[in-house]
């Protein structure tokens, strides 16, 4: 199936995405010089963090983990400064370390220890969200997208929550464009699903 | 294929949601549409996954305001690098590392378990005081030090948990540490339970257990499993923070905090006489 090619138009695209305000603008984002500098990256880094701290929690559901996936991108993305392409999304780039990040050592360890655990996960849920009436529809966005598993989560929220086109998705998860597709129609179907059955309550 | 006019099998839900979302091609879009004008199947489909087009935006923003920002620009303010080489030599790339985690953490930010768990995966050459001797036992008061230097009131912040939590956060504890931790057991004169956690040290299980003590702050006993000879309390200072420690056989402990060191060690003769390290 053709999906349509990312390129600068894709931004504009009317999905379900909400978040255009939270958004950094592209011009910003890009790089400028022709080479990557640390203090770019560090810019990048900079005004991406509490964006980055999100991705960490949605797919940690734990706070303290999603401090330390962002200490781990930092640490990253400022020793390997010099492969970043100048002109490309640094805030994509910054997602696809933190998701290495998460796949490759914080997740692993706490599977191997079971010591992150130690704690009930908490759910996707902000304190006092729960107060304002008009928080409670968030609260409850947040809680079905927290029930889904992982590899679904983390697809919705880059393709929903932040924006990103199915291919930039598939680049930041470092996965073929068909499997976000299919990650992103199970969970549209369960959430989706869930929906039709608070409806029917 | 049979009557592909009036008879298209079903699209599948991820041409659909593609659909959806936007990123079909135009030409493959408006197939779709016609389709959808033709069959009610196919457009009761779409509009059941639409259900699923929630205000996710909207939504996640409080996630962004919950992000502990300032914090964490100022350990990437603190945070000096040097670019590794895709074929740098390990331990020298460990070394880096470690000096670069370190200098983040002096600037003030966060990471206890990966700070823990970095200083402990570490070479032992890059472990200062590494020689075995009475500096090498008191190594890990330093790192331990470290991290709780970043800790602050809002970081033990919240409520104490019930007492059946406390023990189900202290049994996760006793097993890998070998200790039969109670929730009275640690209990801390005048100071709140808030949580246990294990971390760990050199390779070694670490218990970290805090407490907000309402009138210095944070507050931890840590645990570390390693055999030893037996001693009583004695008194250690590290950045700034208090430390009382002590040694049973198989355990090494210590209580630290913002207090002073005389009250920081009556607390811990107390927990010392109802521990059983």
């Amino acid at each position: 199936m053709a999906i349509v090619e990312s390129g600068c138009e894709a931004y504009g695209w009317a999905g379900p995405v909400q978040c255009q305000k939270e958004r950094i603008g592209p011009d910003a984002m890009r790089g400028s010089g022709e080479i990557a500098s640390e203090a770019e990256v560090r810019r990048g880094l900079s005004v991406t963090l509490p964006r980055l701290w999100r991705y960490g929690f949605v797919l940690s559901r734990q706070r303290d983990w999603a401090d330390d996936l962002v200490q781990q991108t930092c640490l990253r993305a400022l020793e390997r400064h010099g492969q970043f392409q100048p002109g490309s999304r640094i805030d994509h780039w910054l997602f696809a370390i933190l998701n290495s990040v998460w796949l490759n050592e914080v997740r692993a360890r706490r599977v191997r220890f079971g010591q992150g655990t130690v704690e009930a996960e908490t759910s996707l849920e902000v304190d006092g969200a729960r107060e304002a009436e008009a928080k409670v529809l968030a609260g409850q966005v947040m809680r079905l997208v927290g029930d889904l598993p992982e590899a679904q989560r983390a697809a919705v929220f880059l393709a929903y929550v932040e924006g990103l086109t199915y291919r930039e998705v598939a680049a930041v998860l470092d996965v073929p464009v068909g499997t976000v597709m299919s990650r992103l129609a199970a969970a549209r179907a369960k959430l989706a699903d869930r929906m039709s059955d608070g409806a029917a309550r | 294929m049979t009557g592909e006019s009036d008879q298209s099998p079903m699209p599948s839900d991820e041409e659909l949601t593609a659909f959806i979302d936007g990123e079909l091609e135009e030409e493959h879009r408006t197939r779709l549409l016609d389709l959808m004008e033709r069959d009610p199947a196919v457009a009761a489909r779409v509009e059941h996954l639409s259900r699923a087009s929630l205000p996710f935006g909207e939504a996640f923003q409080p996630l962004l305001d919950a992000a502990p920002t300032a914090d964490l620009q100022r350990m990437l303010d603190g945070m000096s690098v040097p670019p590794v080489a895709a074929n740098a030599v390990v331990p020298l790339a460990r070394r880096r590392l470690f000096g670069a985690i370190a200098a983040s953490v002096a600037a003030g930010v966060l990471g206890d378990r990966m700070l823990v768990r970095l200083l402990g995966a570490g070479d032992s050459d890059d472990l200062a005081d590494d020689d075995g001797g009475p500096d090498r036992e008191r190594h890990w008061h330093g790192v331990v030090a470290q991290y709780m230097g970043l800790y602050t009131r809002e970081t033990v912040g919240g409520s104490t948990p019930g007492r059946d939590v406390q023990a189900a956060q202290l049994a996760a504890l006793n097993r890998p540490l070998n200790l039969a931790l109670t929730p009275e057991a640690v209990e801390v004169a005048g100071a709140e339970f808030r949580r246990a956690q294990i971390l760990s040290y050199d390779d070694m299980p670490l218990a970290q257990i805090t407490y907000l003590d309402p009138r210095s702050g944070p507050l931890a006993l840590c645990i570390l499993r390693r055999p030893g000879t037996v001693r009583g309390v004695e008194q250690d200072r590290r950045g700034g923070l208090s430390i009382a420690y002590w040694t049973g056989p198989d355990h090494a402990a210590l209580l630290i905090g913002r207090l002073p060191p005389q009250e920081l060690t009556a607390k811990a003769e107390a927990v010392r006489g109802r521990l059983a390290i």
